[in-house]
């Protein structure tokens, strides 16, 4: 029997702009007896990931289903399991995967072992636990698949990181500075990001895109051969600036549109001048992490040694408590946040 | 045996040969009008040391030109056209004399020349050799043989790379390069789905073009609810010459790991203004797709080998080569207007001679 109480953060409304905590409520219920090969989880922290803002909209045609209004606001967690009916994850262990903004989630059941998307992990003690939600997790895997399976960057090669303060565009910048020898560029939102990118990570020239205009020029200017890869994270006028300097057979990866995320449907505008992609013989490549989740591993293993031996500079902003989730997910939006973003429910 | 006699000289006496050329006479607003070009005639000059002269046999009508007719073309490939010139065009030709050492009377050509019935140009731009005995029809060199099925073929194998039983989309389908992408989908054994507009053209896809289905742009529901209705299982290469709402309409309809040709972009050639892009690229990252552009001037050491490919298709009852031809240069600027207007089926050409 369990007297524990559970504390959750669930979607009531469907956001028409900005993030803002009327679309939320936060209840309270006393968390059940386990069935068979159920386990339950205290979750430890969860991560707040831009595209969690796709998945509160119910008109996109997209990978994950839409949040359904009442339920529980969901977010990759780690977490340990404190009580076990599933003899694939014992008590004591530690999880990743697919969970929800509460302090306790009851997994499992139905009949199978098999709990989907649900991974013990092997941690290594020198690292944080944090980690494995940040620099060896979702996004550090993105950088890692995005940038050295996808982007393959070239010596010789002008790159160019949209969002590169970012979670993920910071490590994809790191990473092609390690793969090739190639002339680094970012865009970032404040004179401190773009800072820290150049003094830092190793960037040779960023852009601080509140203070351009005309993004055209701003990137011929820092690009001046022209781009051959973009990591694009931002979507919307970057890209359409992007556009107009791609090189020949360049390649665009698309990791992310974060600068639509708000926008209704209706009232996004897609990028002009996708005419350059034909003259350009450039391609536009979508991909996201879960594509390449059978190789979760391995990336995960590359990246906690890099991070051990420090050879990867990687930010994370820690939030304490389930009740700040909200006013720091809103911040994602608004450049508030500096590093990748997580909330710490306990040790 | 042909002559190629048409500068037949005695000794230093050049017969005066007539051209006539269509110049742009103004930058068209938005789709191009009739009056948007002129014709206007000259007397033929000979060629320069490095120059060949050639008499042009058909001509090649094809949309992405209208880009280069705007003020600023907006792209570096090549400069907006000049006002007051012939219009820069795809023609097959033939070389009635040449100070070139690459070329010899005789020799045909398919090349980047102009909207006239000679051309006298430096040896240089963009110009392929035929091989000096063709074996299908001339046209067929700018159109099924040409850079429209060259985009066709390179597109779709290429990028789009069909599988059996998938289903490939084409917009345009009935146009010069949609035509044929569409029956090369359906020889490597995909479900085949044209888009146009109306109902007799979409009916034509069906029984000329083979396609398994078409999707009527102007149907009432929209044609994103239409792709779904007629492609029930999703897309997976949507072969796009259109961009636009269409190019919005197929994303929405996509299937995990979908490809996008990029061969055209009709409908933003027109624009002065670029116009904004599909909205819903955030489906290109959760579903994984590639959208690739790609123009087929590139790669000119690949078409002596295509082009085989695509005859022995000919050849073989596969492919059918389906055309709208005008007759004389006068009627360059209308047949090229008439592609906007949707007044054409498979590739429009204009004949300018038989020999």
């Amino acid at each position: 029997m369990s007297n524990i109480t559970n504390r959750q953060i669930r979607l009531i409304a469907r956001p028409d702009g900005p993030i803002h905590e009327k679309l939320f409520q936060t209840t309270e219920e006393p968390v059940v007896a386990l069935g068979d090969n159920q386990v339950l989880l205290q979750n430890l922290y969860f991560a707040l990931d831009p595209a969690l803002r796709g998945w509160m909209d119910d008109f996109h045609d997209s990978y994950i289903p839409p949040i359904e209004l009442g339920a529980v606001m969901s977010a990759s967690c780690i977490s340990r399991v404190i009580q076990s009916k599933n003899p694939d994850y014992p008590e004591g262990s530690i999880t990743r995967g697919l969970g929800a903004w509460e302090l306790y989630s009851t997994v499992g059941g139905e009949g199978s072992r098999q709990v989907p998307g649900l991974e013990v992990l092997s941690v290594d003690p020198d690292l944080p636990l944090s980690n494995y939600l940040s620099i060896c997790g979702t996004t550090g895997l993105t950088s890692y698949f995005g940038m050295l399976d996808v982007g393959q960057p070239k010596d010789g090669e002008t790159v160019l990181i949209s969002g590169a303060a970012g979670a993920v565009g910071s490590v994809a910048g790191q990473l092609a500075k390690r793969t090739a020898n190639c002339r680094l560029v970012g865009t970032a939102g404040s004179d401190e990001k773009c800072a820290w990118l150049k003094d830092k990570l190793g960037f040779d020239a960023v852009i601080n895109y509140h203070l351009f205009g005309d993004m055209r020029a701003a990137l011929a200017e820092h690009c001046p051969d022209g781009i051959d890869l973009f990591f694009d994270n931002v979507g919307g006028d970057i890209l359409e600036g992007a556009l107009l300097n791609l090189n020949f057979r360049a390649r665009v990866l698309m990791c992310g549109t974060i600068s639509n995320y708000n926008n209704d449907l209706n009232d996004r505008a897609g990028p002009a001048n996708m005419w350059q992609l034909l003259v350009k013989n450039a391609r536009i490549e979508g991909f996201t992490v879960a594509f390449f989740a059978e190789r979760w591993g391995e990336g995960t293993a590359a990246l906690a040694q890099m991070v051990k031996r420090g050879e990867l500079h990687y930010k994370e902003q820690i939030v304490d408590g389930l009740d700040n989730a909200i006013d720091a997910f809103g911040g994602l939006f608004t450049g508030a946040n500096n590093g990748r973003l997580l909330v710490k429910l306990a040790d | 045996m042909l002559t190629f006699g048409l500068f037949t000289a005695r000794r230093g006496h050049v017969v005066a040969i007539r051209n006539r050329h269509i110049v742009l006479a103004k930058r068209p607003d938005n789709y191009p009008q009739y009056d948007d070009f002129e014709l206007t005639e000259s007397e033929l000059k000979s060629p320069s040391d490095g120059e060949i002269s050639c008499k042009n046999l058909y001509l090649s009508l094809d949309a992405g030109f209208r880009n280069w007719m705007n003020e600023s073309s907006g792209d570096n490939v090549l400069p907006a056209m000049p006002l007051g010139e012939p219009v820069m065009g795809l023609a097959l030709s033939r070389v009635i004399e040449s100070k070139h050492p690459d070329y010899l009377a005789g020799d045909m050509l398919m090349a980047r020349f102009a909207w006239e019935e000679y051309t006298v140009c430096a040896a240089d731009d963009f110009i392929i050799k035929l091989p000096a005995e063709l074996d299908f029809p001339y046209s067929y060199y700018l159109g099924i043989l040409g850079d429209t099925g060259m985009s066709a073929y390179f597109g779709m194998t290429d990028i789009g790379k069909p599988k059996q039983g998938e289903t490939v989309l084409v917009s345009a389908a009935g146009g010069a390069v949609g035509s044929v992408a569409g029956q090369i989908a359906k020889i490597y054994g995909a479900r085949t789905v044209g888009i146009s507009s109306g109902a007799d053209k979409c009916q034509r896809l069906v029984d000329e073009l083979r396609y398994d289905a078409a999707v009527d742009r102007t149907a009432p529901h929209g044609i994103e609810e239409e792709i779904r209705v007629v492609c029930p299982k999703g897309v997976d290469v949507y072969f796009d010459n259109v961009g636009g709402d269409t190019l919005q309409a197929a994303i929405a309809n996509l299937n995990v790991g979908a490809r996008i040709p990029l061969c055209g972009s009709i409908t933003t050639y027109n624009a002065e203004d670029p116009l904004p892009g599909p909205n819903n690229m955030f489906e290109l990252v959760t579903k994984e797709v590639t959208m690739q552009g790609f123009m087929t001037h590139t790669q000119p050491e690949r078409y002596q080998a295509v082009r085989e490919q695509l005859q022995a298709w000919i050849a073989a009852g596969q492919l059918k080569n389906i055309e709208y031809c005008l007759e004389g240069i006068e009627n360059a600027g209308v047949a090229f207007c008439d592609l906007f207007a949707g007044r054409n089926f498979g590739k429009t050409v204009v004949k300018l001679s038989d020999q």
